[in-house]
């Protein structure tokens, strides 16, 4: 059985969602040119009774085309190579999706961005800053981190109204399905437990690249700090996460965001949770230049990160 | 077969029900803005019959008339003014936003331009579904300058939509005149270089108005294509100001009261470009 990667997985499950609707759009700039998105819109504009479209390069528009579909009745998906497009559609996912966010709806929009975290494309296209997005909108910005999530993302989609769905582009020809490794789906993201023994501390992580999290697990390892992961899979509903009881388990926590947004979901969680628990550290991409050269190193946790770290739950193993 | 009296009746109804909606602002019974349509009830009114029921009509933030040909009541619209549950969407949606599922207006936006790229989506859904509907959404002079509606006409033309364009042109954005912010570009060549049938209406006559939307609204649906309707409007209620760089000058009427009008008639301009005065010649005439 081969093993599907993040793009085919999400090709899926959009293929899933549009044939379940009666009648359903998907469009988008090259999505059905090309390399379709890497492959995300594979074949999409194949499917019988699906409504295709291979727009022109109109991103504001295309953002009330979305909306305009979804107040009349019809269920679409923006597949949208660059989440920095995303910014020429502010004017509407702000002040048309205020006007009709009231309006009974019957349909659901998703807008789904590839984020392009491998950082090589320079000054500009770089965009990674998804907590704006939710806190202009208050819909849900869904982080495709996981098999879990996103099958969690398409499954809140089926209800009406605006969807945001996130994918790293360094993960999309990753495997979706992790070998050798138990994850649990919890209802505000997935949890991976990696150590034998139970572990102390469990390290929250907000952002597309799980393997920046794992990472981080083994070099706690090396300081004899075990460490679970739990994948958060979107960033409007921190109330749910604070509650969580899959994070609720656990005494320690890291939290830990790679995303670019000042203002963040990750910073409020942590507000929140710092009274809760023994100890907490956040690590957080600071603001620098050097994220919008070219070759920039993508966020890596420092040596200074494991530090502090280890100053905090050094006691604990 | 529709009678011009007909039209010439709601014409002066909408003529009546703003004037009264005037005096309430005047009185400061509003505490949301209202923009006033006066001088533009003949094209509001001739889209209230050569629509179809099922049709989708999306406004921008002059709505009044539309509302009004449409079959709002005036009470409805002064409750809506004063956000009251009584109000024409509950007191929900006030003035510039105001949209009604009474006509089938599903959309009504006071940002700029914003409404022609809902309409794009509003049309997909007709074609996606092949509903033999059309969709109507009503803009300005003003909002022709954005770059969506450049994009609009792009998308409508480039997916074959049943899609009419309603440019409103009374030749101002709010205090500048065309002339004070621009060049003045050709519209129907604009439409010509994206192959869209442009139709200029001017004279407020309200028959050949509704004959007109009527024709434009079955070749929008017959052919797949958009279509842009083009009215020359004159905003009636402008007022003089004292502007310290160009002196003396008279600014069209935006949005609030308007002081100066004919009480006994409800005229504000003796001549064809206010839709009243066409109106009561077509009654006169039958009479």
């Amino acid at each position: 059985v081969s093993i599907k990667n993040f793009t085919e997985h999400i090709n899926q499950q959009m293929r899933n969602y549009l044939v379940s609707k009666d009648c359903s759009v998907v469009f988008g700039q090259n999505v059905f040119a090309g390399s379709r998105i890497a492959g995300l819109a594979k074949d999409l504009d194949l499917i019988e009774g699906v409504n295709s479209l291979n727009t022109p390069n109109i991103e504001n528009s295309l953002m009330a085309t979305g909306l305009g579909l979804m107040l009349a009745g019809t269920s679409s998906i923006f597949i949208m190579k660059q989440h920095d497009f995303a910014i020429l559609g502010l004017d509407q996912l702000t002040n048309t999706w205020n006007l009709i966010r009231n309006v009974k709806l019957n349909a659901s929009f998703i807008i789904l961005m590839v984020v392009v975290d491998t950082g090589l494309e320079g000054p500009q296209a770089n965009l990674y800053n998804l907590d704006e997005f939710a806190s202009l909108t208050r819909a849900p910005v869904y982080l495709l981190n996981t098999k879990e999530n996103i099958d969690q993302a398409f499954r809140a989609a089926t209800e009406p109204g605006l969807h945001f769905m996130a994918v790293g582009q360094s993960q999309m020809k990753s495997a979706v399905e992790l070998q050798n490794m138990d994850s649990i789906p919890a209802e505000t993201g997935t949890l991976f437990e990696l150590s034998l023994a139970k572990a102390e501390t469990v390290i929250v992580y907000f952002g597309l690249n799980v393997q920046l999290a794992f990472k981080l697990v083994s070099r706690l390892l090396n300081i004899d700090i075990s460490s679970d992961v739990f994948a958060v899979s979107n960033l409007l509903d921190i109330q749910a996460l604070i509650n969580e009881p899959k994070i609720a388990e656990y005494q320690n926590i890291i939290v830990a965001d790679s995303g670019k947004s000042l203002f963040s979901a990750s910073a409020e969680f942590e507000r929140s949770i710092r009274r809760n628990y023994a100890k907490v550290v956040y690590l957080k991409r600071q603001p620098s230049p050097s994220w919008s050269e070219v070759d920039a190193v993508e966020f890596e946790f420092s040596d200074s990160d494991i530090e502090s770290i280890r100053e905090v739950l050094g006691e604990c193993s | 077969m529709l009678s011009s009296l007909v039209l010439a009746e709601r014409i002066l109804e909408s003529r009546r029900a703003q004037l009264e909606i005037n005096r309430n602002i005047l009185n400061n019974q509003f505490s949301v803005p209202v923009h006033l349509a006066l001088g533009h009830e003949s094209i509001a009114t001739a889209l209230s019959f050569a629509k179809d029921t099922d049709d989708f009509v999306l406004l921008n933030h002059r709505n009044i008339h539309y509302h009004l040909a449409f079959g709002a009541q005036t009470q409805e619209l002064i409750d809506e003014y004063k956000l009251l549950s009584t109000g024409l969407a509950g007191g929900k949606n006030a003035s510039m936003n105001l949209h009604s599922q009474k006509a089938n207006n599903i959309y009504t936006s006071n940002i700029l331009g914003s409404n022609l790229g809902v309409s794009l989506g509003v049309a997909l859904h007709n074609q996606a579904r092949a509903n033999d509907s059309a969709t109507w959404v009503v803009t300005g002079d003003g909002a022709i300058e954005e770059g969506i509606f450049y994009e609009t006409l792009l998308a409508a033309t480039s997916w074959n939509l049943a899609l009419l364009i309603i440019v409103e042109d009374n030749g101002w954005s709010l205090a500048t005149k065309v002339n004070e912010r621009r060049v003045d570009f050709n519209l129907m060549e604009l439409c010509s270089a994206f192959s869209i049938q442009y139709l200029f209406l001017d004279g407020n006559n309200p028959i050949v108005y509704f004959e007109a939307l009527r024709a434009a609204r079955i070749a929008s649906l017959t052919k797949k294509q958009p279509i842009v309707v083009h009215t020359r409007i004159r905003t009636l209620g402008s007022r003089t100001v004292e502007d310290l760089i160009k002196g003396t000058r008279e600014i069209n009427y935006h949005a609030g009261g308007i002081p100066h009008y004919k009480e006994a008639t409800g005229l504000l301009i003796d001549d064809e470009t206010d839709p009243s005065y066409v109106a009561e010649k077509i009654l006169g005439a039958a009479k």
